[in-house]
């Protein structure tokens, strides 16, 4: 019995040394650091199926839930993988945004960056009972009461969802941007809450909402991009049209942990790299609305540096800037 | 009746060779991971989330819809049989189907369970077909208040039900709730009660309380009584025909038609849960029952309605996550996320333009429970094995499944100690005379307790007036005053009685 | 069994105001409402303080008669897993998966199904881990330490 457990166990060792040889040779965890159904769930998703489809990837992507904190849990987390090779976690700007806050003391200098693949837009939606038909009406009434309008979102206080809405307001003239109602819903339950008219506007992601457009419950009033978007929401103008001189651009990419081991940051940026090619991406950026990005390696570092200094002066004009 | 057509259409769609292969495949790897301890349907699900890479959008919802409820059925099994629940919805059934196994009546525990469950599913799924659309309506009038108030009552109806020890029930409440703030805020990710470490910033998962609690609290109590006694008392081994009797079935049939409502509604409100349902509809039997009394000691009504109602509940989640894209439960939420992985969208469109797959789920919740409870009779009989294992090495076992499946859950060692400590508390609890289950049920729902009370207060700006304002919260909030005067009611009613 | 009670309900009471004095010494919030985080703690620990009092005010001398004595005979192999439990934890990642179950395992069985039935346990231990190792690994797609 004890001869041949270790034979088992000797053959085992054996497979492992001949088949270990090529990174990943087990399957990898990515961190998705929100509720399933929302925008980081919905890129790591798209991405680790089309990782899989591509061939790509032959190792399977286990796609993890992590919410809470606007980010802020999955970014702890991530400080637990400190070297591992084999979790990665997708970001946006909420990256900066709850550090910049003074929510997480982490910020993006605890992460490996690996890649940005695509751009996405913010959104702002209403009910379809709503009485707003523009978004310059929702602005007028803030002007005039800013408790009149009710705002809900999917990421925290004073990150993505808010500050899009916050930076809308403020090119629009708002100017107590600080007493405007701001609930986030991070459970899954932001559309709920709009339709069952508990916040009287959501501001989120443009894929956050085409389900609710598709269905006919929701009409969106906005979005955030530089120009119209395609797909479902092509009748949707831009603020710019609306008169408001602002815009968001909401760029998604993957890190690792710190002190990721070389091989397999230069395996991600290369496999990024390779999928950003491939038409079945393609497909997906005309699906879901995104836009077209790829910036990998020490230029995303940069872009990460110069993008933060940014978000630092915004912020600090409407009073959340909590740093030094 | 248009209905009726696209539910014929849905029925061909499952019948199919392959989709009805899976069908069952999925009703049996529910079953068995709802067993486990640790694992239940939402990682079950998750776990065959690459199946979407190889199977029509159909057969693989298909196949994950009967994870779901096959899953609700496997919770039972280990409930009964081990007291410990397979599944967090599978808590209601540990109060009397374990007593139901101690008197030798495992068989019957094990019928019924399979039998309500079947029953609950059955009537939920034709509820689907007629009340999808408006029901979901009604789901969207709950804010944040309004759930608010809903846990609220959910939480004191299940401490005063610990009758005579109502302090002792609302303490293991706010222990349970206390469970719940440890970690990052999740509104503003401040960090609480972590003491600096990094792998408790995620918070408590109530896997680990409910292992904890009802895992190794009840086998430390188990195995001190067996090493105590010169001749252990040896558990029933022989096992008659898994069936009830006549008499056993009209007993439990008003139960489980009255507990399918309430596990249907509350599916059907997102966030809430199996686990809830199921307490909730305890509850209800246990005050409306002649012998509450008999209820913990093994009342065969106290299996059949919260395994009536978890299933009807996993049913009822299913209908705001397809009719609008809002997962009713964790997972449904990872179906949603196979759903949107197809790129599919939810909503009453996938109903028209895809019916093959929305009218393939919405057949397969009959077909799969059916298949279900035939599986699940023949297979009890195979589980009724486990027990046959002598309690010195079966408590072994159980102990390492414990540790097992806490780590499976995180993949976190820090869940092992916290194992150890919750076993600790399960068993002082135990030896106090404190009821557990409130304590089990406010770790489950304690962090969307909390959200809906900052939601609230932020909607309001601070006044607390607005858990008065709608009708829902008001009525809400009078039976949780009605349910913390009850044990004081029934004793005035009891003493004018005699 | 009075005495018990008593403690248990001082104890409540003391966990209660410690638990309400920690919450106020949480950190505030640095956005939104600066006591956002603190009002559910701090409505815990008064919640659990009152409870205390309430149940010293209320136990009565006759309410405990169903307790079971807390013998020392008793604790020893509670504490004896507890210990167990502790150590396995602090082994897992240590020692990988496999070995430090088998031996959690081996202890347990050894402690509470007597060291008479020596193979029985070595042979129960190894196809327990083994084959739990093998659902994992295999079935479930989850790597193991």
């Amino acid at each position: 019995m004890k001869v041949r457990l270790t034979a088992v166990l000797l053959l085992g060792l054996l497979m492992l040394s001949v088949f270990g040889a090529t990174y990943p040779d087990k399957p990898v965890t990515l961190i998705a650091p929100g509720s399933p159904g929302g925008g980081w769930d919905t890129t790591a998703r798209v991405v680790a199926q089309v990782l899989k489809e591509t061939g790509l990837v032959t190792q399977t992507i286990v796609v993890t839930n992590m919410p809470g904190g606007g980010g802020g849990i999955g970014l702890a987390h991530m400080q637990t993988k400190v070297g591992d090779p084999y979790t990665i976690i997708v970001f946006s700007p909420p990256l900066l945004l709850i550090n910049l806050t003074g929510q997480t003391k982490y910020s993006f200098k605890d992460l490996t960056p690996l890649a940005m693949v695509l751009h996405d837009y913010g959104a702002f939606a209403v009910s379809k009972k709503s009485k707003y038909t523009s978004i310059k009406e929702i602005m007028e009434a803030l002007k005039t009461n800013p408790k009149s309008v009710k705002v809900g979102g999917i990421s925290a206080y004073g990150s993505m969802d808010h500050i899009q809405f916050l930076i809308a307001a403020k090119a629009a003239g708002v100017t107590s941007l600080k007493d405007i109602t701001y609930v986030s819903f991070q459970e899954g339950d932001h559309l709920a809450a709009l339709l069952g008219g508990h916040i009287d506007v959501l501001s989120t992601g443009l894929a956050e909402t085409v389900n609710a457009v598709q269905a006919g419950a929701a009409r969106v009033l906005a979005v955030t991009a530089p120009q119209r978007v395609a797909g479902l929401l092509s009748m949707v103008p831009t603020l710019r049209e609306e008169g408001i001189d602002a815009e968001f651009v909401n760029w998604r990419g993957f890190f690792g942990p710190l002190n990721m081991p070389s091989h397999a940051v230069e395996y991600w940026i290369s496999t990024f790299k390779n999928m950003v090619e491939t038409p079945t991406w393609e497909n997906k950026l005309a699906n879901y609305g995104w836009g077209r990005a790829f910036v990998a390696g020490t230029d995303f570092k940069a872009f990460l540096e110069k993008t933060n200094d940014l978000y630092k002066e915004i912020l600090s004009e409407l009073g959340l800037y909590k740093g030094e | 009746m248009e209905t009726l057509q696209y539910l014929l259409y849905g029925l061909e769609v499952v019948l199919r060779p392959s989709t009805f292969l899976w069908l069952t495949i999925g009703s049996f790897l529910g079953t068995v991971i709802g067993m486990i301890p640790g694992l239940g349907p939402a990682t079950g699900i998750a776990l065959l989330l690459p199946l979407t890479f190889v199977l029509k959008p159909e057969t693989a919802l298909v196949a994950m819809a009967a994870i779901y409820f096959g899953a609700m059925f496997g919770g039972s099994r280990s409930a009964i049989l081990l007291n410990i629940p397979g599944d967090a919805s599978a808590v209601a059934t540990c109060f009397d189907g374990y007593p139901m196994t101690l008197k030798g009546e495992a068989e019957a525990a094990l019928a019924i369970s399979a039998i309500a469950s079947f029953v609950g599913g059955f009537i939920a799924a034709i509820a689907f077909v007629f009340l999808a659309v408006p029901l979901s309506k009604i789901a969207l009038l709950f804010g944040p208040p309004e759930y608010f108030a809903l846990m609220v009552l959910a939480l004191t109806a299940t401490a005063s039900l610990s009758e005579g020890k109502l302090l002792k029930g609302l303490f293991a409440t706010a222990i349970g709730l206390m469970t719940t703030a440890v970690g990052l805020d999740p509104q503003t990710s401040v960090s609480r009660f972590t003491f600096g470490n990094l792998e408790l910033q995620g918070g408590i998962d109530f896997l680990v309380v409910i292992m904890g609690v009802y895992g190794l609290g009840e086998v430390f109590k188990s195995v001190e009584k067996t090493l105590n006694k010169s001749s252990a008392k040896s558990i029933q081994r022989q096992f008659k025909k898994i069936w009830i009797t006549k008499e056993q079935f009209k007993r439990t049939l008003i139960p489980m038609l009255r507990a399918t409502p309430i596990g249907f509604i509350i599916g059907l409100l997102p966030g809430t849960g199996g686990t809830i349902a199921a307490l909730m509809s305890y509850n209800v039997e246990k005050k409306l029952s002649k012998e509450p009394e008999k209820f913990g000691k093994g009342a065969i009504e106290g299996v059949a309605a919260p395994e009536a109602a978890n299933n009807a509940c996993s049913i009822g989640a299913m209908i705001p996550t397809f009719t609008l894209g809002i997962p009713g439960s964790g997972t449904a939420a990872i179906m949603l996320g196979a759903l949107m992985m197809y790129g599919l969208q939810p909503g009453p469109l996938l109903f028209e333009f895809r019916p093959e797959v929305g009218w393939g789920i919405v057949a397969s919740l009959f077909v799969g429970n059916f298949i279900c409870a035939v599986l699940n009779i023949p297979l009890a009989n195979l589980l009724v094995r486990v027990l046959m294992v002598p309690e010195k090495i079966l408590y072994p076992l159980v102990i390492a499944l414990c540790f097992i499946g806490v780590y499976a859950a995180e993949m976190s060692v820090v869940n092992l100690y916290l194992l150890v400590f919750f076993g600790i508390l399960g068993y002082l609890m135990r030896k106090l005379d404190i009821p557990t289950a409130p304590m089990i049920l406010a770790s489950v729902i304690g962090t969307k307790l909390e959200q809906s009370l900052r939601k609230s207060l932020m909607l309001s700006d601070g006044d607390f007036s607005i858990f008065f304002r709608s009708t829902i919260s008001q009525i809400l909030i009078a039976l949780t005053i009605l349910s913390l005067l009850y044990p004081m009611i029934s004793k005035t009613l009891k003493r004018r009685r005699t | 069994m009075y005495k018990v009670e008593r403690i248990f309900n001082v104890l409540a009471l003391a966990f209660g105001i410690i638990y309400t004095i920690a919450s106020l010494k949480l950190p505030r919030a640095p956005v939104g409402d600066p006591m956002g985080p603190i009002y559910f703690p701090l409505g815990l620990g008064i919640f659990m303080a009152v409870l205390g009092a309430l149940m010293l005010i209320t136990s009565k001398k006759d309410d405990s008669a169903r307790h079971e004595n807390f013998q020392k005979k008793n604790f020893t192999i509670v504490i004896i897993i507890v210990a167990l439990g502790i150590a396995y934890s602090f082994l897992f990642n240590k020692l990988g998966f496999i070995a430090s179950t088998l031996l959690f395992l081996l202890a347990l069985l050894f402690l509470i199904n007597g060291p008479k039935s020596w193979l029985k346990n070595i042979l129960i231990s190894v196809i327990f881990t083994v084959g739990i190792w093998l659902l994992f690994e295999r079935v479930f797609l989850i790597t193991l330490p």
